[in-house]
């Protein structure tokens, strides 16, 4: 053992980076960068007294895994290993919690929707599954989890029995679990580096952002209780705990590795230093041997949980109150409150879902390169709006979710063919009108699908016929790199000559796979004599960047006359 | 050979000559149609000099990444520098527009209607 400490990182190394600097005049003399080869631990001259594995768990290749863990066989302290903290085991350990003491609102575990197991093994399922009674156990409003994957942000807030059937349909082999969602004054994300005062940062764990609102002391204190009574009882180096706070108590809702999020992009320059900081003071002490973990002992899982003496007395055991093994949690009095809207409804709640397409903001001055329109958005190709007359022959909007699609590659032509059906009633030649309508729709949804930054999060797809114009339009969220690229091609689709573009585009294609080559937006032009238009900004909830595409269609082109 | 998928159906003459392509093909990217067409990349050099033809008439659709596909074969025509010969159903109007944008990429490409 050499008290050296080592920092494993990847893509993302503003962390090893940082505590590279703090440590360097102390005793961190190995930096193991992910983009360096790193050698198999039996080949190591020296192993580090600790190491700090920034990488996250989700996508971490498994040989960092593998050395990670012979590492700490061989008695090096790998931060929070053999435990990797990932979302993977949420109802693990949000059930051990509440086994713990701690508040944790009530949760149901459900079965998968299928299984890659043959029937005579899944005899132990209990069938029917009595959806109600975990759906009364639990209490709405809920959110509709994973218990193996993806952790909040991926979670989908439920209202009723309904829409939990409903969210359910569609999700495969994954393993999910109903928990009661508290409605909360504020949620708080306390970022615990043992023996530390935790850090708390407002926090939203339904979209995984930090707001810059300040923690008031009075919610202050209460969560510094709960953040510190939750890291003795797991005994982790480092854990971001996340908490709803409501005037009775507060509920812890999620546990996960902070190190590979730890950016000043996401928690701000100040908390981001104070992280720093605190983990560095950590592995310190670990490395000077001034903590109670001597060298020679493997890294413990739940450590100083497991002894008696961790818990501190007087902690009560949870009551649980219904029989069912499959329910977890505690008891929580049901909240009467209209459920929070579910992630990727905030932009089209009901009320506003819009029975013909609105009229968009076009700035006075056309096809000038990614103009910016009056809401701060920036337009990009024609001017689009819908002719100013009464309202359309007919419309229609559909939203789902990419992943389906992408999952079931048919369903992007069946909801083009769909749409185009619909649409080419009120046309004198439908047969044409199909293949045309549908040739266009289908390359809208497949981009829509293909651009969707966020995969769970619903598009939407509207049609509209004004008589002698159809108007597409699709709104998905994007990455601003590639919504930049779509606002380019357009912009050049809309001023050059679309005949070589199409064709240079052809050529450019044919040497490499690139996803977003335009080819379909081109052939709208160069076929039909469409009008394009790219809206880039911000969702209405200000929390995403969206991309919005319309297209308008002169009748005589759909119907090739 | 005929290699018959859910979507679509591709029929290829013994005789390397040509080929018919015929329901919808709307597959994922370009990746998945270079192995939807690598029978046609394998026939297309072994067939006479006089061209091969591929016989679209009967494919309703095609989504842009098939662009991409259709006009790589129309790449690999030209570089072998052999005609090839589209029949097409004016009937779908994407097919001669597209087809008659690619003839700017090879002139020994020609267009037929067919059905």
């Amino acid at each position: 053992m050499t008290g050296s400490i080592a920092v494993l990182a990847g893509a993302e190394d503003e962390l090893a980076t940082a505590l590279l600097e703090r440590l360097s005049s102390v005793r961190a003399r190995r930096l193991l960068l992910g983009a360096e080869p790193i050698a198999p631990p039996a080949l190591l001259e020296e192993h580090p007294a600790v190491l700090i594995d920034t990488l996250p768990a989700a996508t971490r290749p498994g040989y960092f895994s593998a050395v990670a863990q012979s590492l700490a066989a061989a008695g090096t302290r790998v931060l929070n290993a053999p435990l990797r903290l990932g979302q993977e085991d949420a109802f693990f350990l949000l059930s051990l919690a509440a086994a713990r003491g701690l508040s944790v609102p009530r949760m149901a575990l459900l079965p998968q929707r299928s299984y890659r197991a043959n029937e005579a093994s899944l005899r132990a399922l209990a069938y029917p599954f009595p959806w109600e009674a975990a759906a009364r156990h639990v209490g709405f409003p809920a959110v509709l989890r994973s218990a193996d994957a993806g952790g909040l942000a991926s979670a989908s807030t439920v209202g009723t029995l309904d829409d939990v059937l409903r969210d359910h349909l569609t999700t495969g082999e994954q393993l999910l679990f109903l928990q009661q969602w508290p409605t909360a004054q504020l949620h708080v994300r306390a970022l615990c580096f043992h023996g530390e005062d935790p850090l708390l940062v407002g926090f939203d764990p339904l979209r995984s952002r930090a707001s810059a609102h300040p923690v008031p002391e009075g919610v202050a204190s209460r969560v510094r209780e709960a953040a510190n009574k939750a890291a003795r009882l797991f005994g982790l180096d480092a854990v971001a705990l996340d908490f709803a706070v409501t005037d009775e108590r507060v509920w812890l809702l999620e546990l996960s590795d902070p190190l590979p999020d730890l950016r000043s992009s996401l928690y701000g320059i100040s908390v981001f230093s104070q992280a720093v900081e605190a983990l560095a003071t950590r592995a310190s002490a670990l490395t000077l041997g001034t903590t109670r973990i001597a060298p020679s002992e493997v890294a413990p899982v739940f450590a100083e949980a497991l002894p008696e003496q961790a818990v501190p007395e007087g902690t009560a055991s949870v009551e649980i109150s219904d029989s069912s093994a499959l329910f977890g949690g505690e008891t929580l009095a049901p909240v009467q409150e209209e459920p929070p809207p579910p992630p990727g409804f905030e932009a089209l709640s009901e009320e506003e879902v819009p029975t013909e397409i609105e009229e968009p903001p076009v700035e006075e001055a056309p096809k000038r390169y990614g103009r910016k329109g009056p809401d701060g958005a920036t337009l990009y190709g024609d001017e689009v709006a819908p002719p100013q007359r009464g309202r359309p022959l007919s419309s229609m909007t559909l939203r789902f979710e990419p992943l389906d699609l992408i999952a079931q590659w048919a369903r992007c032509g069946q909801t083009a063919d769909f749409l185009a059906n619909f649409l080419s009633h009120d046309l004198e030649r439908q047969e044409t009108g199909l293949i045309v309508l549908s040739t266009v729709l289908n390359e809208l949804v497949e981009n829509a699908v293909k651009f969707a930054k966020e995969k769970r999060r619903r598009v939407t797809i509207s049609v509209a016929h004004w008589g002698d114009v159809i108007a597409f339009e699709t709104s998905n969220t994007v990455e601003l790199e590639r919504g930049e690229k779509l606002g380019g091609i357009i912009e050049r689709i809309c001023t050059e000559d679309v005949e070589a573009l199409f064709l240079e585009q052809i050529e450019r294609t044919a040497m490499s796979d690139q996803g977003a080559s335009g080819l379909g937006l081109i052939t709208m032009k160069k076929d039909y004599n469409a009008r394009l238009g790219v809206r880039l900004g911000p969702t209405t909830d200000g929390a995403h960047l969206e991309v919005t595409v319309r297209v308008l269609m002169d009748v005589e082109q759909v119907e090739q006359q | 050979m005929k290699i018959e998928q859910k979507d679509y159906t591709l029929e290829l003459l013994d005789d390397h000559s040509g080929a018919s392509l015929s329901g919808v093909l709307r597959l994922a990217s370009p990746a998945a149609y270079e192995q939807a067409f690598e029978p046609l990349r394998k026939a297309l050099p072994l067939g006479p000099a006089e061209g091969y033809t591929l016989d679209i008439a009967k494919l309703t659709f095609m989504n842009s990444s098939g662009i991409t596909g259709i006009s790589r074969l129309v790449l690999l025509a030209r570089q072998l520098n052999k005609p090839f010969v589209f029949v097409v159903n004016d009937a779908i109007p994407w097919q001669r527009k597209t087809l008659a944008s690619l003839q700017k990429l090879y002139p020994k490409l020609s267009i037929r209607a067919g059905v």
